[in-house]
Protein backbone atom coordinates (compact mmCIF):
# COMPACT_ATOMS: atom_id res chain seq x y z
CA UNK A 1 0.00 0.00 0.00
CA UNK A 2 1.17 3.27 -0.64
CA UNK A 3 2.19 5.85 1.98
CA UNK A 4 0.60 9.03 2.40
CA UNK A 5 3.49 11.28 1.11
CA UNK A 6 2.89 8.71 -1.96
CA UNK A 7 -0.76 8.81 -1.98
CA UNK A 8 -0.78 12.81 -2.05
CA UNK A 9 1.96 13.33 -4.86
CA UNK A 10 -0.30 10.86 -7.12
CA UNK A 11 -3.47 12.91 -6.61
CA UNK A 12 -1.77 16.37 -6.61
CA UNK A 13 -0.52 15.19 -10.10
CA UNK A 14 -4.33 13.53 -11.36
CA UNK A 15 -5.45 17.04 -10.31
CA UNK A 16 -2.67 18.78 -12.20
CA UNK A 17 -3.49 16.82 -15.20
CA UNK A 18 -7.55 18.06 -14.62
CA UNK A 19 -8.67 15.68 -12.30
CA UNK A 20 -11.52 16.56 -10.30
CA UNK A 21 -10.59 16.87 -6.63
CA UNK A 22 -13.59 13.96 -5.53
CA UNK A 23 -11.91 11.59 -8.16
CA UNK A 24 -8.42 12.04 -6.85
CA UNK A 25 -10.11 11.18 -3.06
CA UNK A 26 -11.93 7.99 -4.79
CA UNK A 27 -8.08 6.55 -5.24
CA UNK A 28 -7.40 6.20 -2.23
CA UNK A 29 -10.28 5.81 0.35
CA UNK A 30 -8.02 4.87 3.15
CA UNK A 31 -6.47 8.36 3.31
CA UNK A 32 -9.41 10.41 2.09
CA UNK A 33 -9.98 11.89 5.67
CA UNK A 34 -6.17 13.63 5.59
CA UNK A 35 -6.13 13.90 1.55
CA UNK A 36 -8.70 16.52 1.41
CA UNK A 37 -7.55 19.46 3.16
CA UNK A 38 -4.21 19.39 1.86
CA UNK A 39 -4.98 18.71 -1.37
CA UNK A 40 -7.92 22.00 -1.01
CA UNK A 41 -5.07 24.01 -0.12
CA UNK A 42 -3.25 22.95 -2.73
CA UNK A 43 -5.41 24.10 -5.10
CA UNK A 44 -5.68 27.64 -3.97
CA UNK A 45 -1.72 28.09 -4.76
CA UNK A 46 -2.16 29.60 -8.29
CA UNK A 47 0.23 29.17 -10.82
CA UNK A 48 2.11 32.72 -11.55
CA UNK A 49 1.76 33.38 -15.33
CA UNK A 50 4.43 32.44 -17.91
CA UNK A 51 5.06 36.05 -18.68
CA UNK A 52 5.97 36.75 -15.20
CA UNK A 53 9.67 37.62 -15.92
CA UNK A 54 12.20 40.34 -15.18
CA UNK A 55 12.28 43.53 -17.85
CA UNK A 56 15.05 42.74 -20.58
CA UNK A 57 15.99 46.30 -19.48
CA UNK A 58 16.33 45.49 -15.83
CA UNK A 59 17.84 41.92 -16.46
CA UNK A 60 20.61 43.85 -18.61
CA UNK A 61 20.97 46.86 -16.48
CA UNK A 62 21.73 44.61 -13.39
CA UNK A 63 24.22 42.22 -15.78
CA UNK A 64 26.47 45.33 -16.41
CA UNK A 65 26.53 46.68 -13.16
CA UNK A 66 27.37 42.95 -11.78
CA UNK A 67 30.02 43.67 -14.44
CA UNK A 68 31.05 46.77 -13.69
CA UNK A 69 31.58 45.74 -9.93
CA UNK A 70 29.73 46.26 -6.66
CA UNK A 71 30.77 50.15 -6.10
CA UNK A 72 27.39 51.87 -7.37
CA UNK A 73 25.17 48.83 -6.03
CA UNK A 74 24.26 51.27 -3.14
CA UNK A 75 22.02 53.42 -6.16
CA UNK A 76 19.86 50.78 -5.63
CA UNK A 77 16.85 51.74 -3.37
CA UNK A 78 13.46 50.06 -2.57
CA UNK A 79 11.99 54.45 -2.82
CA UNK A 80 8.79 54.48 -4.63
CA UNK A 81 8.68 56.16 -7.94
CA UNK B 1 53.41 35.39 -26.12
CA UNK B 2 51.23 31.89 -24.69
CA UNK B 3 47.71 33.31 -24.32
CA UNK B 4 46.45 30.97 -21.38
CA UNK B 5 42.30 31.74 -21.45
CA UNK B 6 40.13 30.83 -18.59
CA UNK B 7 38.37 27.59 -19.28
CA UNK B 8 34.54 28.13 -20.35
CA UNK B 9 32.09 29.01 -17.69
CA UNK B 10 29.72 26.07 -17.78
CA UNK B 11 30.17 23.79 -14.93
CA UNK B 12 28.04 25.67 -11.68
CA UNK B 13 30.95 24.58 -8.85
CA UNK B 14 33.41 26.23 -11.23
CA UNK B 15 31.58 29.09 -11.68
CA UNK B 16 30.51 29.36 -8.08
CA UNK B 17 33.92 28.59 -6.96
CA UNK B 18 35.37 31.63 -9.33
CA UNK B 19 32.81 33.93 -8.26
CA UNK B 20 34.00 32.94 -4.69
CA UNK B 21 37.52 34.17 -5.43
CA UNK B 22 35.74 37.50 -6.75
CA UNK B 23 35.15 36.66 -10.59
CA UNK B 24 32.86 39.01 -11.89
CA UNK B 25 32.19 37.19 -14.78
CA UNK B 26 31.26 34.36 -13.05
CA UNK B 27 29.30 36.29 -11.11
CA UNK B 28 27.61 37.07 -13.81
CA UNK B 29 26.93 34.32 -15.64
CA UNK B 30 25.66 32.82 -12.61
CA UNK B 31 23.13 35.50 -12.27
CA UNK B 32 21.89 35.30 -15.75
CA UNK B 33 21.28 31.16 -14.88
CA UNK B 34 19.27 32.18 -11.90
CA UNK B 35 17.64 36.03 -12.17
CA UNK B 36 14.26 34.51 -13.71
CA UNK B 37 13.81 32.29 -11.07
CA UNK B 38 14.71 34.72 -8.18
CA UNK B 39 12.29 37.51 -9.60
CA UNK B 40 9.39 35.27 -9.90
CA UNK B 41 10.01 33.77 -6.56
CA UNK B 42 9.72 37.16 -5.33
CA UNK B 43 7.24 38.52 -7.28
CA UNK B 44 4.99 35.80 -6.25
CA UNK B 45 5.59 37.42 -2.28
CA UNK B 46 5.28 40.85 -3.33
CA UNK B 47 3.11 41.08 -5.93
CA UNK B 48 4.60 43.91 -7.82
CA UNK B 49 7.00 45.10 -10.37
CA UNK B 50 9.27 47.26 -9.53
CA UNK B 51 9.74 46.09 -6.00
CA UNK B 52 10.30 42.66 -7.34
CA UNK B 53 13.07 44.38 -9.63
CA UNK B 54 14.48 46.52 -6.87
CA UNK B 55 14.41 43.02 -4.85
CA UNK B 56 15.64 40.82 -7.30
CA UNK B 57 19.13 43.18 -7.62
CA UNK B 58 19.75 43.60 -3.85
CA UNK B 59 19.44 39.79 -3.79
CA UNK B 60 22.58 39.47 -6.11
CA UNK B 61 24.28 42.39 -4.34
CA UNK B 62 23.59 40.46 -0.94
CA UNK B 63 25.16 37.21 -2.31
CA UNK B 64 28.11 38.88 -4.24
CA UNK B 65 28.91 40.30 -1.03
CA UNK B 66 28.49 37.46 0.69
CA UNK B 67 29.48 34.65 -1.44
CA UNK B 68 32.98 33.69 0.14
CA UNK B 69 30.01 32.30 2.98
CA UNK B 70 28.60 30.00 0.66
CA UNK B 71 29.27 26.13 0.89
CA UNK B 72 29.63 24.66 -2.81
CA UNK B 73 29.29 21.50 -1.31
CA UNK B 74 25.92 22.48 0.33
CA UNK B 75 22.88 23.32 -1.52
CA UNK B 76 22.60 24.43 -4.76
CA UNK B 77 23.49 27.95 -5.53
CA UNK B 78 19.93 29.04 -6.74
CA UNK B 79 18.30 27.85 -3.41
CA UNK B 80 20.79 29.78 -1.47
CA UNK B 81 19.34 33.07 -3.55
CA UNK B 82 16.26 32.17 -2.89
CA UNK B 83 16.89 32.05 0.78
CA UNK B 84 18.30 35.48 0.48
CA UNK B 85 15.58 36.31 -1.58
CA UNK B 86 13.26 35.25 0.70
CA UNK B 87 14.55 37.25 3.68
CA UNK B 88 15.01 40.51 2.22
CA UNK B 89 10.79 40.28 0.77
CA UNK B 90 9.40 39.50 3.91
CA UNK B 91 12.11 42.36 5.81
CA UNK B 92 10.10 44.40 2.38
CA UNK B 93 6.66 43.06 3.58
CA UNK B 94 7.37 44.36 7.26
CA UNK B 95 7.82 47.95 5.88
CA UNK B 96 5.35 47.94 3.32
CA UNK B 97 2.22 49.79 5.04
CA UNK B 98 -0.62 47.90 2.96
CA UNK B 99 -0.40 44.60 0.83
CA UNK B 100 -2.22 45.31 -2.39
CA UNK B 101 -3.71 42.23 -3.57
CA UNK B 102 -4.25 42.16 -6.88
CA UNK B 103 -3.33 38.70 -8.77
CA UNK B 104 -4.08 40.16 -12.59
CA UNK B 105 -0.90 37.76 -12.93
CA UNK B 106 -1.76 34.83 -11.58
CA UNK B 107 -3.12 32.14 -13.95
CA UNK B 108 -7.08 31.80 -14.20
CA UNK B 109 -8.19 28.32 -14.08
CA UNK B 110 -11.49 28.51 -14.38
CA UNK B 111 -12.24 30.21 -11.19
CA UNK B 112 -16.02 30.59 -9.93
CA UNK B 113 -17.54 33.60 -11.99
CA UNK B 114 -20.01 34.31 -8.77
CA UNK B 115 -18.92 37.54 -7.60
CA UNK B 116 -19.46 36.21 -3.69
CA UNK B 117 -17.48 33.07 -4.78
CA UNK B 118 -14.45 35.13 -6.10
CA UNK B 119 -13.66 37.16 -3.46
CA UNK B 120 -13.90 34.33 -1.22
CA UNK B 121 -11.69 32.31 -3.05
CA UNK B 122 -9.39 35.22 -3.45
CA UNK B 123 -9.39 35.67 0.28
CA UNK B 124 -7.97 32.14 0.89
CA UNK B 125 -5.74 32.18 -1.94
CA UNK B 126 -4.32 35.59 0.30
CA UNK B 127 -4.57 33.34 3.41
CA UNK B 128 -2.58 30.55 1.77
CA UNK B 129 0.07 32.94 0.28
CA UNK B 130 0.85 34.85 3.70
CA UNK B 131 0.87 31.36 5.21
CA UNK B 132 3.38 30.22 2.15
CA UNK B 133 5.50 33.35 3.88
CA UNK B 134 5.96 31.73 6.79
CA UNK B 135 6.73 28.26 5.99
CA UNK B 136 10.77 27.08 6.45
CA UNK B 137 13.36 27.48 3.40
CA UNK B 138 13.16 24.52 2.47
CA UNK B 139 9.26 23.96 3.01
CA UNK B 140 8.19 27.50 1.03
CA UNK B 141 10.86 26.58 -1.72
CA UNK B 142 9.34 23.24 -2.67
CA UNK B 143 5.68 25.04 -2.61
CA UNK B 144 6.58 27.57 -4.41
CA UNK B 145 8.94 25.40 -7.47
CA UNK B 146 5.67 22.80 -7.30
CA UNK B 147 2.63 25.27 -7.26
CA UNK B 148 3.17 28.34 -8.51
CA UNK B 149 5.93 27.19 -10.56
CA UNK B 150 4.39 24.56 -11.63
CA UNK B 151 7.81 22.36 -11.89
CA UNK B 152 7.62 18.18 -11.66
CA UNK B 153 9.10 16.50 -8.82
CA UNK B 154 12.30 15.77 -10.72
CA UNK B 155 13.10 19.32 -11.88
CA UNK B 156 12.50 20.75 -7.91
CA UNK B 157 14.68 17.90 -6.69
CA UNK B 158 17.30 19.00 -8.80
CA UNK B 159 16.89 22.63 -8.17
CA UNK B 160 17.03 21.85 -4.60
CA UNK B 161 19.87 19.22 -5.29
CA UNK B 162 17.59 16.72 -3.51
CA UNK B 163 15.83 12.86 -4.60
CA UNK B 164 12.67 13.12 -5.82
CA UNK B 165 11.10 11.38 -2.59
CA UNK B 166 12.57 13.61 -0.18
CA UNK B 167 10.79 16.66 -2.37
CA UNK B 168 7.65 14.28 -1.70
CA UNK B 169 8.29 14.47 1.78
CA UNK B 170 8.79 17.84 2.12
CA UNK B 171 5.48 18.82 -0.12
CA UNK B 172 3.70 16.44 2.46
CA UNK B 173 5.26 18.29 5.49
CA UNK B 174 4.47 21.85 4.03
CA UNK B 175 0.80 21.22 2.89
CA UNK B 176 -0.05 19.74 6.54
CA UNK B 177 1.99 23.04 8.26
CA UNK B 178 -0.32 25.04 5.82
CA UNK B 179 -3.23 23.59 6.61
CA UNK B 180 -2.25 23.74 10.55
CA UNK B 181 -1.22 27.50 10.28
CA UNK B 182 -4.59 27.90 8.36
CA UNK B 183 -7.03 26.26 11.31
CA UNK B 184 -5.10 27.84 13.59
CA UNK B 185 -6.40 31.39 11.61
CA UNK B 186 -9.70 30.12 11.47
CA UNK B 187 -9.89 29.43 15.33
CA UNK B 188 -8.29 33.06 16.27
Amino acid sequence: MPSIVEALADCLEAMREGEELAACLEIYPQYRADLEPLLEIASLIRPLAPEVVPSPAFREQTRERLHRGPDDWEEISLAPD
Amino acid sequence: MLKLDKPPLTDERLLVCRAIARDGEAFAELYDRSVVRVYRHIYYLINDVKEAEDLTAQTFLQAWEAIDRFQPRGAPFVSWLLRIAHNLAVSHLRSRKGDTQLYETMVDEGLPRNPEAVAERQADEERVRQSVLRLGDEQRQVIILRFVEELDYREVAEILGKSVAAVRVIQHRALCALRKMMKVEEVA
